[in-house]
């Protein structure tokens, strides 16, 4: 037995763990369906500069204009009720600088969900949000002052104007897609994190997402920047309640990477079923700087997710390691964007699947080298396990090579789970399902691997759960 | 009987139906759709524009059955047959407006037979020849394998007239059950040809399908190369050796489709590319529901010559079904400057050094060509045509 099996209380499921609401308590619920009006009101009600507005208004209408991507899995995503959707909910008039400040309610939400606990023992800053808002944010002093700097979203904007509006729908334009256009026009939330030169942030930082309300739509926005030689590692995670209703959840994250900078950006994302996960996440990385992107995809109902690093300074690198989980209801349509527009720079894509129950999981990718990026290496490596025949998996690539001295991989496997590995771990006193628990964490381990330890073990549960009953 | 005038009348009907393609069109994202001249060709020329050559069959083939003839003369003498499969290998999943137009005015091409049992040991050879100007061919080519039957069929394309032409061509090939395929095409078309090829292999239970698409020539070509496993044990072996240079385009899609367990396809396309030629390959392995139990592979692999040079490749997957074992490559990259420097090295001059080292790329296709002669002649053709004139 692996460590991660011990003491485990297999018997719960999400629902228990994770899908309980509280009441409904508000300061602000927008009305249900998005209109311009909708949008004004949201900036009126964060007060923001009238750039913002603007910015918020002009993605409004590319959002009206653009259709659904053709190419998605339009059974799903044709299903969304959008005009059924709260865009903008405020769960508090003000964000808690302790937890005691927070709602007695939305600090139980935490508690049960091991946030504060965590933040005692392994992180470095915490940011929790709750519905349209971040309800409750801390940072370690030390790193405070080093000049580190890691808020709300909105916060950021107040407090960091000019720096933020230098880098704010850079990376990821409104009109990139349908969805960073509704995202730029309904934003709330997120965090803004500026780590100054040189500064190392040792330990990780959290933000915590959550959504409570029915038909709510979460639309939060972060922007990493790590200054000249900086180092930064921030790990996302997020649940949601089970309802019979749909929740829409479309975020855009912008990371910038300045030279020789690290920026290592961890999700767990664990959605409950009724959750669209619609969401554009991309990086700068100029010279010599590196960002790896970790992308965990359990829960949802639809994921749309392919982290991109655009690799724009000489020596510049980019990776992905994604792992994705689909069950019954779910389709994972993640994957990665490597954009090679520098000489000498590098890239690696690790995707793996796994779908039972009629999951569908899907890698869709894109390798790009432009002309005189040479000396380029890139290589991709995708592995899908499907568990059962009403299962399936998609793998569509795409390698746009326009440079010559490059050296380009792709590589791809489906199989199905190996019997001789089951009955040799099954003759070995296991029963069936802990063996095939025991295949799939091997399955995964190169992305726990590179988690820190907690989360290593949070995501071998996290399996574990979606596991019970399904085999044998 | 089929009426193939009402079939052609219905197909132009479709073909005007049909809107031309946009660049925004997911299939001619990579090929500019405007490059597609057609002009606005609704009527057959009053001479084909093109000769089919090949050697009449052996006595004992023609005694034994088998039928090797130009298409018209097919229709006359074999209407039977003709019905039974012209246009019967279902709907292609690209070129659509392309194929309806070369049903409305395709009417000479090529008709091979094996009926049941019969095996032809020695590869048929065929020739396509452009003799004179003409603004679009749409030549055909109609290839049965009855049961057990064995065929191997080299089939080539050149011009013996240059002038801007489209050919809009279109293979079918039945494959019957426990029947074994060859196909290899050697397409040498000049420089003035932009081609729309269209090729469907039904393989039926435990047939044998070989395919090798050579393509040196042509100013574009835009492909559809398809093989349907609908029986149970059937293999389909697909190859491609692309050499591009000058301007040269080639966008090459594959399907690999299994419909039936216990099925195998292989495939490896390999281009290597000089001057600004470009090279698009995507291609879909499909497994059903139904097809437990099926292997399947597909590789693709770029060799980029020159800093002009450019490839895109996209292969994808899409499966079903659990019990199976399914992988996929691709590979860019440029010379092995390692290897370039061995061998310029040892006195080899650098052209004949890469010459030397595009032959090497290629020699892994080479080496699964099952026939001793063939292999030489295709290494010959790829050879006269890698080495500067």
């Amino acid at each position: 037995m692996t460590d991660a099996n011990k003491g485990l209380d297999i018997g719960q499921n999400y629902e228990q763990q994770y899908g309980f609401h509280d009441p409904e308590k508000y300061v602000f619920k927008s009305k249900k369906g998005l209109t311009e009006k909708t949008v004004e009101e949201i900036s009126w009600m964060k007060s923001e500069p009238d750039w913002m507005r603007q910015f918020r208004l002009k993605a409004f209408k590319a959002y009206q204009q653009k259709p659904l991507p053709a190419w998605a899995d339009l059974s799903m995503l044709s299903q969304i009720p959008f005009d059924d959707i709260y865009y903008y909910l405020k769960p508090m008039n003000e964000q808690g600088k302790t937890w005691e400040d927070v709602p007695a309610d939305i600090k139980n939400t935490f508690d049960k969900l091991g946030i504060p606990e965590a933040e005692r023992k392994f992180l470095a800053g915490v940011s929790a949000q709750y519905e349209s808002e971040v309800v409750y944010h801390s940072i370690h002093a030390d790193l405070e002052k080093q000049g580190v700097v890691f808020l709300g979203m909105d916060d950021g904007l107040k407090k960091y104007p000019e720096l933020v509006r230098k880098y704010f729908g850079t990376i990821i334009p409104a009109a990139d897609n349908k969805f960073s256009a509704l995202n730029s026009a309904v934003w709330s939330g997120g965090s803004f994190i500026y780590v100054p030169k040189g500064v190392k942030v040792a330990i990780p930082l959290q933000a915590y997402f959550r959504i409570n309300s029915k038909n709510m739509g979460q639309f939060e926005r972060t922007l990493i920047i790590a200054d000249e030689g900086s180092s930064v590692h921030y790990i996302e995670g997020c649940t949601a309640p089970v309802y019979s209703s749909d929740s829409l959840h479309s975020a855009v994250v912008e990371l910038v990477a300045l030279p020789h900078a690290h920026i290592r950006y961890t999700t767990i994302q664990n959605w409950s079923k009724n959750v669209y996960n619609l969401v554009t996440k991309r990086a700068i990385a100029h010279e010599n700087s590196t960002v790896e992107w970790l992308d965990g995809n359990l829960g949802s109902k639809l994921t749309m997710k392919y982290p991109g690093v655009y690799l724009m300074g000489r020596k510049a690198r980019g990776e992905v390691v994604s792992v994705a989980f689909a069950g019954k209801d779910q389709h994972q349509d993640a994957g990665a964007k490597m954009v090679h527009a520098a000489p000498e720079t590098s890239s690696t894509i690790l995707s793996k699947s796994i779908c039972k129950d009629g999951g569908r999981a899907s890698y869709r990718g894109l390798v790009k080298v432009y002309p005189n990026a040479e000396n380029v290496k890139s290589s991709v490596r995708c592995d899908a396990l499907l568990m059962d025949e009403i299962s399936r998996s998609d793998t569509y690539p795409t390698m746009e090579i326009d440079a010559k001295k490059v050296q380009i991989g792709h590589e791809a496997t489906v199989s199905k789970v190996g019997e001789e590995q089951l009955f040799y771990l099954m003759s070995r006193g296991l029963k069936e399902q802990e063996a095939t628990t025991m295949v799939v964490n091997g399955f995964f381990e190169a992305f726990a691997k590179e988690l820190p330890l907690e989360y290593a073990v949070e995501l071998n549960r996290l399996i574990q759960l979606e596991m019970e009953g399904s085999v044998g | 009987m089929a009426n193939w005038t009402e079939i052609q009348k219905t197909a132009l009907a479709r073909y005007d139906a049909l809107p031309w393609p946009v660049a925004t069109d997911e299939e001619w994202r990579r090929t500019d759709p405007a490059a597609i001249q057609l002009g606005n060709v609704r009527t057959r020329p009053e001479k084909q524009p093109f000769r089919i050559v090949y050697e009449p069959l052996a006595p004992e083939l023609i005694h034994a059955g088998v039928i090797l003839t130009d298409l018209e003369t097919a229709r006359k003498q074999f209407p039977q047959l003709l019905e039974r499969y012209l246009y019967q290998a279902g709907n292609p999943l690209g070129l659509v407006k392309f194929i309806a137009l070369h049903q409305a005015l395709s009417t000479q091409g090529l008709f091979c037979y094996v009926p049941d049992g019969v095996q032809v040991e020695l590869p048929l050879k065929t020739r396509l020849e452009l003799t004179q100007p003409a603004p679009a061919i749409f030549p055909h080519v109609l290839v049965a394998a009855g049961r057990g039957a064995q065929v191997t069929l080299i089939d080539e394309r050149r011009s013996a007239a240059t002038a801007p032409t489209v050919c809009d061509e279109m293979v079918e090939i039945f494959a019957g059950e426990g029947s074994t395929v060859r196909m290899i095409r050697l397409q040498q078309w000049d420089s003035g040809v932009t081609e729309l090829f269209t090729q469907r292999a039904v393989l039926e239970k435990d047939a044998q399908f070989l395919n090798i698409q050579v393509g040196l020539g042509g100013l574009l070509t835009k492909a559809n190369v398809e093989t349907i496993l609908t029986g149970p044990g059937g293999r389909s072996e697909l190859l491609g050796i692309l050499f591009g240079s000058g301007r040269q385009h080639f966008d090459v899609h594959t399907l690999q489709d299994h419909q039936a367990p216990n099925t195998f396809s292989d495939l490896l396309y390999k281009s290597a590319l000089a001057g600004q030629a470009k090279s698009i390959y995507t291609g879909l392995i499909r497994i059903a529901k139904q097809a437990q139990k099926s292997n399947a592979y597909q590789a693709n692999r770029n060799l980029l010559l020159s800093s002009e040079a450019t490839a895109d490749s996209v292969p994808m997957l899409e499966i079903e079904a659990d019990d199976v074992r399914c992988t996929h490559g691709v590979a860019v990259g440029p010379v092995d400057e390692e290897q370039a420097f061995y061998l310029t090295s040892r006195g080899i001059p650098p052209a004949e050094a890469e010459r030397l080292i595009v032959e090497g790329f290629f020699e892994q296709v080479f080496r699964r060509i099952p026939l001793e002669d063939l292999r030489e002649q295709l290494m010959a053709e790829v050879n006269r045509r890698l080495t500067p004139s």
